[in-house]
């Protein structure tokens, strides 16, 4: 969430300016394996586990980790845009 | 929203007198018009409505030019097959206007003609901007992210449109119509800066309306090309976007390279047009180039990431010219 | 008339040659005075009062800090439309240079650090106003008040002899499209066919806009940049003053 840095307000208050990526911006189909996991968990009902919220998790630091992984900096500060992969690559030369 | 009265003008005549009331704005898709109106950004208490207008939305050869109806959707534009074969930058911007919805209502006029996105513009209740009447500008010590490298003065919000900058580098002329008849303006003379006057964006006074664009002969059928650069693949406005123009091949004899949301008016990078003049597009020559087109760039505290856009962006439209 | 002998063209900007063309002044009035025609003698009166008391210095001029300075060309913009809307000269008055020499202020160079060096330049509101004394029509004025040198524009009939006298210039690259300009601090403008200066926006409330209005100024007040003294400021035109103004 960017603020203007003098008056603390946010500058991205609406869904123009807080740009959430949409279906465009996620890997086709092909791309994306599917790995099932089945500990056998005996929790939810014959051992099933909801899948809606964790996944909001993992993506971010994924993501962060690949970053790092290709060029050697971390980045701390979601979300990892191309503005911040940019300076951290310069950060990087330095 | 406010109360205000919405009126179909018959004729552009019409639809000019009709503008002269106090507070009063064209609406032809809306889809700028609406966003002003619902966050309250300039008063308006009268919108005339355009779409009423016969005649206004085709796309013709005519006099050796291409011949755009400023009612002309976008949507139209991107599927003409004439713009595609002779205006090809034309073609590429309108596909990447918006989304398929606003391309489906938004005119060339209304595009053209279309107010800034800065968030402080647009954010009536904590920012009093230039634009909105006040004395300040917000982004010269603030969030920056979106503004000028290039041309700022007092204001630095950017020239949001896709279709200008490919338009600008087409060559192309816009025809007005106002109250004292009709009159023909370049593209790069059509936008103003904010040193000349930051409550506008255009030569546009209130009761003036864009009837059509004009492409010349000189651009028509030489390659062109635009590409833009956005944080997603759909919807966004341009955080730095590119026209090209070339004339002469392989031996280039002239470029037009223009480039938007960098600067409060579509961006002429003349350096590189110079420079283009009388090479071939080797590797070393699109390098050259890109590095010129952003001479002379002033960035602010969190935009200086577009001056390698800039760079990349120009280097990426040569090079798919020259292949 | 011998005036042309020691004009202050001939004056160098930093080694002015006290006011020897006043004293010239008050010798001719005096002359015409003697002649008794009492109609000229009256309006000759009144120049020569301004011209005696020009001896006081303007007790602001415009006063830029460049290593404040982030070329954002509020001053300019701001200058050109608030005199255009009080029916005067749109010619801004206040022009921004570009100034590889300049090293911005420590903080501001942290957040902006692509942005080069930037002078800003205006009428010195000389001490001893050069500009002043050929006018041949009511124009150039001073302040009885506040010693402001200002151009009545409804008075100017464009003769250039200001121009001509002022002895300092705009040398250099404007920040706005890195024109280059090469103008003395009073200028001709063709739109209005008449001379424009820096008049310290004599009429507003609030006095220069420029001041009022640079962003650097308000984030220093607000506390957001440390600074003890404006990035664009208002000072007397001492003598000392004028030496150091771009």
């Amino acid at each position: 969430m960017k603020f203007d840095p003098e008056q603390k307000f946010s500058v991205q208050w609406n869904w123009e300016n807080y740009a959430m990526p949409t279906v465009l911006e996620t890997p086709k189909w092909a791309d994306v394996q599917p790995f099932i996991v089945e500990p056998g968990d005996a929790i939810g009902p014959y051992g099933a586990k909801g899948v809606g919220e964790p996944p909001t998790s993992p993506p971010a630091p994924a993501i962060a980790n690949a970053i790092y992984n290709a060029i050697g900096v971390r980045i701390h500060d979601a979300p990892l845009t191309r503005d911040k992969v940019l300076a951290a690559i310069a950060q990087m030369k330095r | 929203m406010k109360r205000f009265e919405h009126l179909n003008a018959g004729s552009v005549d019409e639809a000019v007198k009709l503008l002269s009331a106090q507070n009063a704005r064209a609406i032809a898709g809306g889809t700028d018009l609406l966003g002003v109106m619902k966050d309250q950004l300039l008063p308006t208490d009268r919108v005339v409505n355009l779409k009423t207008i016969p005649g206004l939305d085709y796309i013709k050869e005519e006099s050796g030019e291409l011949r755009i109806g400023a009612l002309a959707k976008i949507a139209d534009i991107a599927a003409s097959g004439v713009v595609a074969q002779k205006a090809p930058a034309l073609t590429n911007a309108a596909l990447l206007v918006a989304s398929p919805q606003i391309r489906n209502m938004g005119t060339l006029g209304g595009n053209l003609a279309q107010k800034v996105r800065c968030w402080y513009f647009r954010d009536v209740d904590r920012a009093d901007c230039y634009k909105r009447g006040g004395g300040f500008c917000y982004a010269v010590l603030g969030a920056s992210d979106l503004h000028a490298i290039f041309d700022g003065a007092a204001c630095f919000a950017v020239q949001p449109s896709d279709t200008a900058t490919a338009l600008s580098a087409l060559g192309a002329s816009i025809v007005v119509a106002g109250p004292g008849g009709q009159k023909t303006v370049g593209v790069d003379d059509f936008f103003i800066g904010p040193h000349t006057d930051y409550t506008r964006e255009t030569v546009l006074a209130q009761d003036e309306i864009i009837t059509e664009v004009r492409i010349p002969a000189s651009a028509l059928g030489q390659p062109s090309l635009f590409i833009k650069a956005a944080p997603r693949k759909s919807i966004d406005f341009a955080r730095g976007s590119v026209a090209v123009l070339l004339v002469g091949s392989p031996l280039i004899q002239s470029a037009r390279i223009s480039l938007g949301g960098v600067a409060p008016t579509p961006h002429r990078a003349t350096e590189a047009e110079s420079y283009l003049a009388g090479k071939r597009l080797t590797a070393d020559v699109i390098g050259q180039a890109g590095t010129l087109a952003a001479n002379g760039a002033q960035p602010l505290a969190s935009n200086d990431y577009k001056v390698q856009l800039v760079q990349g962006l120009v280097r990426s439209a040569l090079t798919r010219l020259a292949g | 008339m011998a005036d042309s002998e020691n004009t202050p063209q001939d004056a160098p900007p930093g080694a002015p040659q006290g006011d020897e063309p006043l004293s010239r002044r008050r010798l001719v009035v005096g002359g015409i005075a003697a002649v008794g025609a009492a109609a000229v003698a009256a309006t000759a009166f009144s120049r020569a009062a301004n011209a005696v008391t020009a001896q006081e210095i303007s007790d602001r001029v415009v006063s830029a800090d460049p290593s404040l300075c982030v070329g954002c060309l509020a001053c300019e913009v701001n200058c050109s439309t608030w005199h255009a809307s009080v029916g005067r000269s749109a010619v801004a008055r206040i022009r921004i240079l570009t100034d590889n020499t300049v090293k911005l202020n420590t903080q501001l160079a942290a957040s902006l650090p692509k942005r080069a060096g930037f002078t800003p330049q205006t009428c010195k509101q000389c001490y001893t106003p050069w500009c002043l004394p050929n006018c041949p029509t009511e124009g150039l004025q001073i302040d009885p008040q506040t010693g402001d040198r200002f151009i009545d524009e409804t008075q100017c009939i464009a003769c250039g002899k200001c121009e001509v006298d002022c002895p300092v210039e705009f040398k250099g690259t404007l920040a706005y499209k890195a024109q280059a300009i090469s103008s003395k601090r009073v200028m001709y403008d063709s739109v209005k066919n008449v001379y424009a200066k820096c008049d310290l926006c004599i009429g507003r409330e609030g006095g220069p806009i420029c001041v009022e209005r640079c962003p650097v100024n308000a984030a220093i007040k607000a506390g957001y940049i440390k600074s003890d003294h404006l990035a664009l400021d208002l000072k007397p035109s001492t003598e000392a003053q004028w030496k150091q103004l771009a």
